[in-house]
């Protein structure tokens, strides 16, 4: 069930928020590679947690799931970028569903997460926009899996944040 | 602050609820309280390290927080650490309030099926983000991969599992919640000073990833969840029901309290999930709106039908939306292209896309908020009179949660849940188990729309001791029981619906270990005080001599008061009873 697959990567996240906001990681906003390709994030942390976890009474033990231990490139899987990978991968159908309508507090947070000027938002979104109109009208994107719907809903963010 | 208990019922003996060795400064501080204040004191006194992240002072940023106020430290004889990480982790002191968020019951999971509780710290206006980047915390059992369902359940209800506070930010849980398992998600926003606030934040913080046990009854979210804003002076939060908390219980009472002059709760905020989006959003279109959706639904390809061009683009954004949650509502994703209905949302998605980009605003109307429903305990005491035992008196206890007569705010309606629900009744003073349902539950989608997926799917499960017929004596047998079925509803206050299921009993009196049945209801809400419930079943059982067996039953529930009833029954099962009863709920 996909939602194994969510509660991973946000508790993957969680550490993230812990320590790898901390770190000086050289992976800023709008930089580097896609972290879905390039960190694992794509790979490593779909293992089947049991039906017992899907309940919101049970927790995991955070200090376990570091994504970090499943990295490509360490310098550009710290902070941010990956931040953005596991919000776009975990709210997925929020943010395809808002940028359709060119509003929405999920657009709002991502662009906070990649630290998006307040000046180049509304650019962000509509050049976003123009590029999620093209892909979901093939249907070759029914095909696709919810990683790789979000690697590339995460390379048009990136290279509209880059534009912009 | 360190959560001393009775270690057990039997002695005085103090033990913290906390095990994990990092919590304590003492060799002996999770039994000697007076120990563990002498260790700490001492520990916040010696020099910072490299790392002053590790220092007791950032620690138990908590204690510290509370001494120093207690105390009066003063910084030339104590010299304060910086504690960088716990800075980061509260924000920089940009924290303005904390919120109670309660999750609505879930049938999909046993441990769910109450409710669900966390802390959510509200930053986001003070740093111009969004809620969903708030930091929550949150209590739950630690379970090991590939847990099964029986130890799941018994080792939550028994202390197989160790449990402690995670922290993630909101979103998770907004989608976890909101969008996958469709619970609505209410939040109760506190009043707390900022002295306070900074207080109850060092305590959250120093028992993030400690150690506690879970206990599915008791010792759960809700109770280790008010134990945060219990170290604030005053708050007193913790319901008095000395054997379970339930989560409902916990937001009802922490809408009534009051801190100071003030009520505890400032504001309360309703996160509606996809599936109350969608009915809100179907209930706001107008007739002709309906119509295309319901054609839709049958036909995606009105999409690109010259009709569907010409609408106004208002229209077309109305509509969209609402397919857009409706079908996220019904499908599989994990499926793909083997569910038809994700190509369907994609290729409302794209049409979405292709008409031009903003949002009608739905207003908001006035929603029933869980604090202000009825309590969750329920003890009921009648008369009846039965054609074959005479004049008698029955007795119900049931510690949580709803039937369908008197399901409430929080609860799904037409539906039933409880667990350890007790019947008795007396007839010349001989009391009787009528029955005792280990778990009793009625799941039903109310099938608001009424388009396809929409449309009170239904299932029965029962599990416990009951007496096989209104006219046996020693006849209490134990039984699984379960069936499926489909409900419809009739305008807005009646649904009616049909089930076929069975039961493995107890061998005993002749009838056998299997039955099969087919069983038809129909519940009807006359007012907001009156509702009534009708039953009949058919039972036929299958490695029996005897025939089978109608079943039939009419239910009657007045509500005098939030929390006070009266019921009436006509009940008939191989002879027939009347009673007339009285609720008081607590």
């Amino acid at each position: 069930m996909k939602k194994f697959a969510k509660i991973t990567i946000a508790v993957a996240a969680s550490t993230l928020i812990s320590f790898g906001a901390i770190a000086e990681g050289k992976g800023e906003p709008g930089t580097g590679p896609n972290p879905f390709v390039d960190c694992g994030i794509g790979a490593a942390l779909f293992s089947n947690i049991g039906w017992a976890a899907v309940t919101s009474n049970v927790i995991w033990d955070v200090g376990t799931t570091a994504v970090t231990s499943a990295t490509a490139s360490p310098e550009t899987c710290n902070g941010k970028s990956v931040e953005a990978a596991a919000f776009i991968y975990d709210t997925f159908d929020n943010l395809a569903e808002e940028t359709a309508k060119g509003q929405g507090e999920h657009i709002d947070s991502l662009l906070n997460i990649l630290e998006a000027n307040a000046d180049t938002r509304d650019a962000i979104i509509a050049e976003v926009r123009s590029g999620m109109a093209t892909q979901v009208s093939s249907s070759a994107y029914d095909s696709l899996s919810q990683v790789e719907k979000a690697s590339a809903y995460y390379n048009l963010v990136n290279k509209a944040v880059i534009n912009s | 602050m360190l959560h001393y208990e009775k270690d057990s019922q039997f002695t005085p003996v103090l033990k913290s609820s906390i095990h994990s060795d990092t919590f304590f400064n003492s060799l002996d501080g999770a039994t000697n309280p007076r120990a563990e204040l002498m260790a700490t004191l001492e520990a916040f006194t010696r020099a910072a390290g490299d790392n002053s992240n590790t220092h007791a002072q950032c620690k138990f940023r908590g204690r510290y927080i509370w001494l120093r106020e207690q105390l009066k430290f003063s910084t030339t004889t104590l010299p304060e650490v910086t504690c960088p990480e716990y800075d980061l982790w509260s924000l920089n002191g940009s924290t303005e309030s904390i919120s109670i968020i309660f999750a609505t019951g879930y049938l999909g999971n046993p441990a769910s099926y109450y409710g669900h509780t966390l802390l959510k710290m509200n930053s986001h206006k003070k740093n111009r983000s969004t809620k969903l980047e708030d930091v929550t915390v949150n209590y739950g059992a630690i379970v090991p991969p590939g847990e099964g369902p029986i130890p799941y359940i018994l080792k939550g209800l028994f202390g197989g599992y160790d449990a402690g506070f995670s922290h993630i930010q909101y979103y998770f849980h907004d989608h976890n919640y909101g969008e996958n398992e469709l619970r609505d998600l209410w939040e109760y926003e506190i009043n707390l000073t900022p002295a306070e606030l900074g207080l109850v934040l060092g305590h959250a913080w120093e028992v993030l990833g400690q150690k506690y046990t879970y206990y599915f009854a008791k010792r759960n979210c809700a109770y280790r969840l008010a134990e945060l804003l219990e170290v604030v002076e005053g708050i007193d939060i913790i319901p008095d029901n000395p054997l379970w908390i339930v989560p409902q219980g916990l937001v009802q009472k922490v809408a009534r309290a009051r801190h100071g002059s003030k009520p505890l709760v400032k504001n309360v905020i309703y996160h509606p999930s996809r599936q109350s989006r969608l009915y809100k959003k179907f209930a706001s279109l107008n007739a002709d709106q309906k119509k295309v959706i319901e054609q839709t639904v049958n036909n995606i390809e009105v999409l690109e039908s010259d009709t569907f061009s010409a609408l106004e683009v208002t229209d077309k954004q109305s509509i969209l939306d609402t397919l857009l949650d409706y079908y996220q509502y019904i499908r599989n994703a994990d499926l793909l292209k083997k569910d038809v209905n994700n190509t369907y949302y994609r290729q409302v998605l794209a049409k979405r896309y292709q008409i031009p980009a903003g949002e009608l605003s739905i207003a908001n109307t006035p929603e029933n908020s869980p604090h202000k429903g009825r309590k969750p305990s329920l003890v009921n005491l009648g008369a009846v009179h039965n054609n074959k035992f005479g004049s008698g008196t029955s007795f119900l206890f049931r510690p949580a949660y709803y039937d369908a007569l008197d399901a409430d705010f929080g609860h799904i309606k037409n539906a039933s849940l409880s667990m350890l629900e007790a019947r008795l009744v007396m007839f010349d003073g001989d009391i009787k188990l009528r029955s005792l349902d280990i778990v009793n539950i009625e799941s039903i989608n109310n099938a608001v729309t009424g388009l396809p997926g929409d449309t009170g799917q239904a299932w029965k499960l029962r599990f416990g001791f009951q007496q096989q017929s209104l006219a046996c004596e020693s006849c209490l047998v134990a039984s699984l029981q379960g069936d499926i079925g489909h409900t419809f509803s009739i305008k807005n206050n009646m649904v009616v619906g049909g089930y076929l299921g069975g039961s493995l009993q107890q061998d005993k009196n002749e009838l056998g270990a299997l039955y099969t049945r087919a069983s038809i209801f129909a519940n009807a809400e006359l007012n907001s005080d009156l509702r009534v419930r009708f039953t009949s079943e058919y039972r036929e059982y299958l490695d029996s001599i005897q025939s089978g067996d109608f079943i039939n039953a009419v239910y009657v529930r007045y509500r005098l008061a939030r929390n006070v009833d009266i019921r009436l029954s006509y009940e008939k099962n191989r002879t027939e009873e009347v009673g007339a009863s009285l609720s008081l709920y607590w």
